[in-house]
């Protein structure tokens, strides 16, 4: 009751309580040698108004708004006075006086868009924008991460092609995908998902670590990965992709973008990719990426008016069919059933709307997100089918304002999440309707540049496991002139394991699936997974020789309170699945250092420790799969004349545990770990035109040419007792050279 | 030769010597309109000597960091304006200025499209 009558409170406030318009911000000066100090006593005033202020003696400074002028006059003694339009959306502002008597805007934050800027945002997140994209040509989401140190891509089978990421030394499905902010990778999708969203659809990809925000929900465990898709107002008008490898894999991008008038525009994104040829390099009898196509499409409408309405709505349709399995397999079943074949269809539509208001109040918005898709998964592994369908849908209503001031903002609203989803796997049938409406309430808190706290709190009601609370907390601290930011995060996170979707690459081997049932109305009969996750970070920007240099240190602690666990060290041929009964919990260690080397000459180097451990029946055991230590360096040069750009990443995995294999035949078995590896991606990319733009790249995957030698265990005997396509820790396939077109028109 | 080792020794430590590595920071103006002329801007202030250049829209200004040892403001204004853009006094010849994207003739118009 209390909480609600708070929420009822925090609803009414910013109604009652008068606006009071602040612009503050920060003063620094410039020295002869190019270091910044904050600058005290400087004055600022309002033209042709008394309105005025002067820093204080950590430069910063707090000034009135008003209706009058959006002319600031900034002055100090024996300085030129300098004048700057300040628009009304704007509440920071930072200045840099510098000696050589010129003042310049060098940052300016819009606390009322979406943070963008990771050093101001109390949550870490990274951005990866364009050109970190188009570093890697190759084709899906997933890789998209192939250039980045906090996210690990790896293959989850050998024979699907499908690759799964890691995040916190847990994979995927602890994250929360998100498309647009709104649920799209989940359920059935969690593991051919990454392959849904092409390359060149992505305008921007925000990662961040650690317990999210309580707006997008419970899900997030180990962190939130958005994917903002092109947009009709910014895209180009023209772009067109073409991809070839030699693998004889080809792919193709249309995307059109169209301003209607001022309130409409809209995009047309199109996807096609086809991979004709089978092939094994490894020659163990097996394709070692499937044939098949996708053929995918989405198109977006945005709008807004000068009332204040936005909003944009659309819709997508993918359709995506693989073929694996040996090399003699032909998808006509005979009833000898001779060979071993892998058929995979996926077939999935969504529609969505984002409407939002803006009042005239300053930051006080409301949004609405809907959406809904249908996914249909029908899968054959040798013998075995798995079909699933998946229906969702989902609403979530935001009202943000502030409280007094804009130091003190607010979010609150409620979501609804329905889950349809009906599945079978050999003669099992699982089904289960999940309606989960909840709430939620998010109050930050800004001291300037120097401190932020956001707390949030939800509160939903599922109607399998009841009420439930996920408390998220977020603070940010900058010192040293905000040259140096501490974050320190924590936050609960709740999901349903989806045994069957997660996992299904499981199914390309002789397990049988056993799952350990403790409550029988719940979905699969397994509990909800519940854990916390705790965050610290820290983050110091630098000039090193002269340019900006930056080392960051995260540390990282996910603890499960409730895990789904999938043993496969009980018995080479069963995976048993059960509610854990114990302890299971991810520690990782992440470091980080980027510099400019040379203008135009970008470094980044990292290293990684990850202590995965879970309580299995044999005990507390180092999570499979999973490297304890890893190595990143990428390195990224532009020629002056913007032709030529050259990118080099180098990975280095250390040694991961595989599922014991130690009652099976000699010749069956498979070391305890896997060898350490290293990996090289390189691309060369030439580009030129102004208004029609021209790109040729060229690009070389697994350029050491290593590769996992007898990646599937019992090849020869498929349909055998010891058959096990899941003990993937490397490469399935060698050296693949790549390249293609881009042609843009803007 | 240990002769001639002792010469070079003492040749490259009389030259080191003599060379005071004097890094200033500069700012003058240069006109430009956009993302795209940012880039090219401080592209065309990199030669040799300079350590970092800042465009700045907003002001339009251009930070350089360069050693006055090995290159002049002059040079580096020399070799913006070869660029098509204006550096303060130096002017960019009208060949230059009349070979800039469409988006980016400051002297024309401003940009229409804001980031």
């Amino acid at each position: 009751m209390r909480a609600f009558t708070l929420l009822i409170a925090l609803l009414i406030l910013p109604f009652v309580s008068t606006a009071q318009k602040y612009l503050s911000g920060k003063i620094f000066e410039v020295s002869g040698k190019g270091d910044t100090s904050a600058l005290t006593g400087a004055t600022l005033h309002w033209l042709h108004t008394t309105l005025a202020t002067t820093s204080d003696e950590v430069g910063s400074f707090q000034l009135k708004k008003t209706s009058v002028t959006d002319t600031l006059v900034i002055s100090f003694v024996g300085l030129k006075s300098d004048t700057n339009i300040i628009d009304s959306s704007q509440y920071y502002v930072d200045f840099i006086l510098s000696n050589v008597k010129t003042l310049q805007v060098v940052e300016v934050i819009y606390h009322s868009a979406s943070s963008q800027f990771s050093f101001m945002d109390p949550i870490k997140t990274e951005t990866l924008g364009q050109r970190e994209l188009a570093k890697a040509a190759c084709c899906n989401l997933s890789e998209s991460f192939e250039t980045n140190p906090s996210v690990d891509v790896s293959f989850a089978d050998a024979v699907t092609g499908t690759k799964q990421i890691q995040m916190l030394g847990l994979s995927g499905q602890y994250s929360l995908i998100t498309k647009e902010n709104m649920p799209y990778l989940r359920g059935l999708a969690t593991i051919y998902g990454l392959s849904f969203i092409p390359g060149s659809w992505i305008h921007s990809i925000q990662l961040s670590k650690g317990a999210g925000s309580v707006i997008n929900g419970y899900e997030s465990f180990t962190g939130q990965i958005n994917t903002e898709l092109q947009r009709p107002e910014t895209s180009e008008k023209l772009f067109f992709n073409a991809y070839v490898n030699a693998n004889a894999r080809n792919e193709y991008n249309l995307n059109l973008a169209r301003k209607l008038n001022d309130t409409w525009s809209t995009v047309l994104l199109s996807h096609y990719s086809l991979n004709p040829l089978k092939q094994d390099m490894n020659m163990d009898g097996f394709l070692d990426i499937p044939t098949g196509s996708q053929a995918n499409f989405m198109n977006k409408w945005n709008y807004q008016t000068r009332k204040g309405f936005e909003g944009q709505f659309g819709g997508s349709y993918l359709n995506d069919v693989r073929q694996g399995g040996q090399m003699d397999y032909y998808m006509q079943h005979d009833s000898a059933m001779p060979h071993y074949g892998i058929g995979i269809h996926s077939e999935k539509w969504d529609a969505f709307a984002k409407n939002g208001y803006v009042f005239k109040k300053p930051e006080t918005s409301m949004g609405l997100q809907l959406s809904f898709l249908q996914h249909r998964q029908n899968n054959f592994y040798g013998l075995s089918n798995y079909t699933g369908f998946q229906q969702t849908f989902y609403a979530n209503y935001i009202f943000q304002g502030i409280i007094g001031n804009t130091n003190h903002k607010f979010k609150t609203g409620a979501s609804f999440l329905w889950d349809d989803m009906r599945e079978n796997y050999l003669l099992s049938k699982y089904s289960r309707l999940e309606s989960v409406p909840g709430a939620f309430v998010e109050y930050a808190y800004n001291y300037l540049t120097k401190f932020n706290l956001v707390a949030g709190l939800r509160a939903d009601q599922s109607n399998y496991y009841g009420l439930f609370f996920t408390p998220r907390l977020h603070m940010r601290y900058a010192f040293n002139n905000d040259h140096t930011v501490v974050r320190a995060s924590a936050g609960r996170a709740l999901k349903t394991a989806n045994i069957l979707a997660e996992n299904s690459f499981l199914m390309a081997s002789s397990r049988s699936l056993l799952v350990e049932v403790s409550d029988s109305m719940k979905p699969y009969g397994l509990n909800p997974e519940i854990a916390w996750n705790y965050g610290l970070n820290f983050l110091h920007k630098f000039k090193l020789d002269y340019r900006d240099a930056q080392i960051s240190l995260d540390v990282y602690r996910t603890d499960f309170v409730n895990q789904v666990v999938i043993d496969l060290d009980h018995d080479p041929q069963m995976a048993l699945i059960y509610n854990l009964n114990g302890a299971s919990f991810s520690n990782t260690l992440q470091t980080e250092f980027a510099w400019e080397v040379k203008k135009r000459f970008d470094m980044r180097m990292a290293y990684r420790y990850v202590d995965t451990r879970t309580q299995y029946s044999s005990g507390l055991l180092p999570k499979y799969l999973v490297s304890v230590h890893r190595a990143f360096i990428n390195l990224a040069y532009e020629t002056k004349n913007e032709h030529w750009q050259f990118d080099l990443t180098t990975q280095w995995n250390g040694p991961k545990r595989l599922p014991n294999t130690s009652s099976n035949p000699i010749e069956h078995r498979r070391d305890p770990y896997s060898p350490a590896f290293f990996n090289l991606n390189s691309q060369i990319t030439w580009k030129t035109g102004t208004k029609v733009l021209f790109d040729i790249y060229l690009g070389v995957e697994n350029a050491l040419n290593m590769r996992q030698s007898n990646p599937i265990v019992s090849a020869s005997d498929p349909f055998g007792k010891y058959f096990d396509a899941s003990m993937i820790w490397g490469p399935i396939y060698g050296r693949m050279i790549y390249g293609g077109i881009r042609y843009k028109i803007k | 030769m240990k002769k001639i080792i002792l010469f070079i020794l003492l040749v490259t430590a009389g030259y080191t010597y003599g060379q005071q590595k004097q890094v200033v920071t500069k700012v003058f103006k240069v006109a430009g309109n956009c993302e795209q002329c940012k880039k090219r801007i401080e592209n065309a202030a990199d030669i040799k000597g300079v350590k970092n250049s800042k465009w700045d829209e907003e002001k339009q200004s251009l930070t350089v960091i360069y050693r006055s040892d090995k290159v002049t403001e002059q040079q580096i204004k020399d070799a913006v304006a070869k660029s098509g853009h204006d550096a303060e006094e130096v002017k960019a010849p009208n060949s230059k200025y009349a070979e800039l994207p469409d988006c980016c003739k400051y002297r024309d118009k401003k940009c229409e499209v804001k980031k």
